[in-house]
């Protein structure tokens, strides 16, 4: 009933709503010892699944491929090993973590606006196509 | 009018087939009733056909700006593109959208008008 | 993402000038200290900042004219080497045998000039960031 597109926006809005997560979590723990920091990486994954998606001939056979590659798209959640450590052992950087957060907000808030708008011309059509 | 096609999503494609099957119908009872051949005949006159013409560029406009939106947001997932083109891009297929929905709208108003017409 | 590149570029100023005012506010709350780590005098810290290489997405360096978004990184914390600063006093547990003691090199004045730098440039990165946001949210309105 989605398109592929519209798949492909909500598993963005999972992604980024796990980010979301991490960079909170990172900047509650900004002072505990011996914390370590942790990040989250799908950008690769993303971009791996809509370019090779692109590759059948068919409107259909793309469609199809990308319906399959949205769903294979996995974050990567890690500590970094090569964060500089702060003198109690705790590796968060405040100022990367709140960057990246505010970033990831930006984002999430971009895919809620596209599904909206998506949404909103598929009802569009339905409602002007009932009303004659 | 099978040139056009039925291509891209289905959103333009289902306009098309409510426009076009409208359109030739309303033009054939036209024809029927023996209304000016200038004003809704299909086939016949230079202003009609430059007006199916339109038509027909709307619907392939519209199409293609549904396609670019899909793109766009595609591109934006994998993290290419601007924040404003994706937007545009969006709007526009939008605006073209509405504007095509409401050219059939007319249409269809125009064709029972005709219906409605005492021979 | 154009935005998102930005962000990058300043968040990368904002830790370096951290650092910077990190290595600060060690220099200047060690700059009696006599006894630093190695023994000797502590060691005034110098941050080095250096534009981060343009590289695109294969790693290879890019001409800087093609690219507008340059990060900043830490590229060396530079320790002073100069051994310190005598100072005559025959009397500290640490004078050497000319009666002489070896304080760290720390300037308190340039200190200070750094200081009010590096904060200065942390602060207008700041607003450089607010300003970005602003405009990223300023184009989520377009449709809205």
């Amino acid at each position: 009933m989605t398109d592929s597109t519209t798949a492909l926006l909500e598993r963005v809005l999972d992604l980024r709503m796990k980010a979301h997560e991490v960079h909170t979590s990172n900047i509650a723990n900004a002072n505990v010892p011996q914390f370590k920091a942790r990040k989250i990486e799908f950008d690769k994954a993303l971009e791996a699944a809509v370019t090779q998606s692109e590759n059948p001939d068919t409107l259909q056979a793309r469609e199809l491929s990308l319906q399959a590659a949205v769903r294979d798209v996995e974050s990567a959640i890690y500590e970094d090993p090569n964060a500089p450590m702060k003198g109690n052992g705790n590796t968060v950087n405040m100022e990367r973590e709140q960057t990246e957060l505010a970033k990831n907000t930006i984002a999430y808030d971009m895919a809620i606006q596209l599904i909206n708008k998506k949404f909103a011309m598929q009802r569009y059509v339905l409602q002007e196509g009932g009303s004659r | 009018m099978s040139e056009i096609g039925i291509k891209g999503n289905g959103l333009t494609s289902m306009l098309e087939r409510q426009l076009l099957g409208r359109e030739m119908t309303a033009a054939k009872n036209a024809e029927l009733k023996g209304a000016p051949s200038d004003q809704t005949s299909g086939s016949s006159g230079p202003s009609s056909a430059s007006f199916l013409d339109s038509l027909k560029n709307a619907i392939e406009t519209t199409n293609e700006l549904q396609k670019n939106a899909d793109t766009s947001a595609k591109n934006f997932a994998a993290g290419k593109g601007s924040l404003h083109e994706t937007l545009i891009a969006m709007e526009k297929a939008d605006i073209s959208l509405r504007t095509i929905t409401s050219i059939r709208g007319k249409l269809i108003d125009a064709y029972q008008e005709v219906m409605k017409m005492p021979v | 993402m154009d935005v998102f590149k930005s962000m990058d570029v300043i968040g990368s100023a904002l830790s370096a000038e951290r650092t910077r005012l990190e290595a600060i506010q060690s220099n200047v709350a060690n700059a009696n200290t006599v006894r630093g780590v190695d023994g000797g005098p502590y060691k005034r810290k110098d941050v080095v900042l250096q534009s981060v290489p343009l590289q695109n997405e294969f790693g290879e360096i890019l001409d800087s004219k093609d690219n507008t978004h340059v990060e900043v990184e830490v590229a060396d914390v530079v320790e002073d080497q100069s051994g310190g600063r005598p100072v005559y006093d025959p009397q500290h547990p640490d004078a050497n045998a000319e009666g002489y003691v070896y304080f760290p090199n720390v300037n308190p004045v340039e200190e200070m000039a750094n200081m009010i730098s590096a904060d200065r440039a942390f602060q207008t990165n700041v607003n450089v960031f607010q300003t970005t946001k602003q405009m990223a949210l300023k184009a989520l309105e377009i449709g809205r």
